[in-house]
């Protein structure tokens, strides 16, 4: 039916860290300028940015998926609200963060841990370095997850996803000086974590 | 001293948050929350094809171009085909709609791309792909309801003679595969096959050594079972959406019976609870409703199933 000589879609602009464009170049910036939003396509470009989101905010993996396709349903449903002149990545990180806060207020994930059985581990020996690199991973979830949720989300979106604080002010609905003011919390926050993780497992 | 070492510690932490996640992760992980995704949405829509032609329509596949020359020195793979058990269906009127991917790696090393076949509700909109884009390829089957595959014979990738194909899975009736120029990345050679075997739709998968060989564990259901029962419920929605509520109960009972716990048994409840109604049996529809609304307070059926329930006295 479909399958032989079936058109390559033209048109799309593909490049890794850029949002879905239809046809529209022109605005070079990172995130921008997409004019209409194609959702399986999205979805394919975004995905390991959602579930990378969510996770940093501290959904166990056990429930990534699930939260996930949440997070994704909900961009389904408001993907005609998109403004063009955003940038994707905040505007989705918006929901991440309100699915991920929604999940922490269920009392059976209040519990937040992340525990080591949680992750997927990669036993082939080839994955050594793998290892040493998820078990960094993990401490650095961990000290995360001490950063208070509101804080973290600042933290994330400035830190990690190198937004300007009044974007990160525009993506979580508060005013410039409070995203200053919870930024310099949160460093102080993961700074404390961070060294606690490490006086916990003595030098090495 | 103390201090200093603290500080490296914590920037070897925020660079470990700011590493993208594996590809082999991710994409395992795309593809399980894209076959639920795929199941949700369906579900919402039946019977109120509103958006959901977005992404069902557009029966078109694009393999990325990241990189010219990969793009042009590779090979993609294209299957379509009907879901196993219920590939003599295709016959009857449902066909099945395949969906396919193609993306070139970064590395340009060798990308697989298997053909999810999907009974007649619809097509699976995004499958598994090694790069960052995917350009979905879907068909709603429905609309072609006489399904007719051009089988093409098996090839072997002249630009990737390290990396021979391995066996093609045996295509049942019904069930047809085609190659097409793109490009092909082996993420998880075995478990393509056996998705291929479970779901009864060619895949065609090669194997890449540094890549393929070790893959995390997903986490959940994995792939595979996760296709064989979309296609299940792909199978009622096809009836439900035909008006054929009994058709669709007997492929959801089938549902509950092989997989009780599903991760997909929301949608399953949501779609009996639809197919009652369909059937004319809204005392149980009811019951099921008033039960699912408990269960599952949050779900995104709920409103779609009270509307439907309050039409119908």
């Amino acid at each position: 039916m479909m399958v032989r000589g079936a058109p390559f879609q033209e048109n799309i602009v593909q490049s890794p860290d850029r949002p879905v464009l239809r046809s529209v170049a022109g605005n070079a910036s990172d995130t921008s300028a997409a004019v209409s939003l194609d959702f399986p396509a999205l979805f394919a470009q975004h995905f390991g940015y959602v579930w990378q989101t969510l996770r940093r905010l501290g959904v166990p993996v056990r429930d990534l998926d699930d939260v996930t396709h949440d997070v994704f349903l909900k961009v389904y449903h408001q993907l005609s609200q998109y403004q063009s002149p955003r940038a994707i990545k905040p505007w989705l990180f918006g929901f991440a963060f309100r699915v991920a806060a929604d999940y922490r207020r269920l009392s059976r994930n209040r519990r937040e841990l992340l525990e080591p059985s949680d992750e997927p581990q990669d036993t082939a020996p080839s994955a050594i370095e793998r290892l040493v690199f998820a078990e960094r991973l993990e401490l650095a979830l961990l000290a995360l997850q001490d950063v208070e949720l509101e804080r973290r989300a600042v933290f994330i979106l400035h830190e990690l996803d190198e937004c300007s604080i009044p974007e990160v002010a525009e993506t979580l609905g508060i005013n410039v000086n409070t995203a200053y003011s919870r930024l310099r919390l949160a460093r102080e926050d993961f700074s404390k974590a961070a060294r606690r993780l490490r006086s916990r497992r003595g030098e090495r | 001293m103390k201090r200093s070492s603290d500080e490296r510690f914590e920037k070897e932490l925020l660079q470990a948050l700011r590493e993208p996640i594996r590809a082999p992760e991710r994409n395992a992980a795309r593809t399980r929350v894209s076959l639920r995704l795929q199941a949700t949405l369906s579900c919402l829509e039946v019977g109120a094809a509103s958006t959901l032609p977005l992404m069902l329509e557009a029966p078109s596949i694009a393999a990325s171009q990241s990189t010219a020359s990969v793009a042009a020195s590779s090979k993609a793979l294209v299957g379509a085909a009907g879901i196993g058990n219920t590939a003599a269906a295709a016959g009857s009127g449902a066909a099945g709609a395949g969906a396919a991917v193609a993306a070139t790696h970064p590395l340009g090393v060798l990308l697989t791309a298997f053909a999810l076949g999907a009974g007649a509700g619809g097509g699976a909109f995004v499958v598994l792909s090694g790069g960052d884009v995917i350009e979905p390829g879907a068909a709603a089957a429905s609309k072609a309801p006489a399904a007719s595959f051009s089988v093409a014979p098996r090839q072997k990738s002249p630009s990737l003679p390290a990396l021979p194909l391995p066996e093609q899975a045996h295509a049942d009736s019904g069930a047809a595969s085609e190659l097409v120029e793109g490009s092909v990345r082996a993420e998880e050679p075995e478990r393509a096959r056996t998705h291929a075997r479970g779901a009864g739709a060619p895949a065609l998968a090669s194997g890449s050594a540094q890549l393929g060989a070790s893959v995390s564990p997903a986490t959940g259901p994995s792939v595979d079972t996760l296709t064989v029962q979309q296609a299940l419920l792909d199978r009622a929605r096809a009836a439900l959406a035909r008006g054929d509520g009994a058709q669709a109960l007997a492929a959801l009972a089938e549902h509950a019976r092989v997989h009780p716990a599903s991760t997909l048994a929301e949608e399953r409840e949501a779609l009996t609870i639809k197919s009652l109604i369909a059937s004319g049996d809204y005392p149980s529809a009811r019951a099921r409703g008033d039960r699912f609304g408990q269960r599952y307070p949050h779900s995104l059926f709920l409103p779609s199933i009270r509307a439907a329930l309050s039409k119908n006295p």
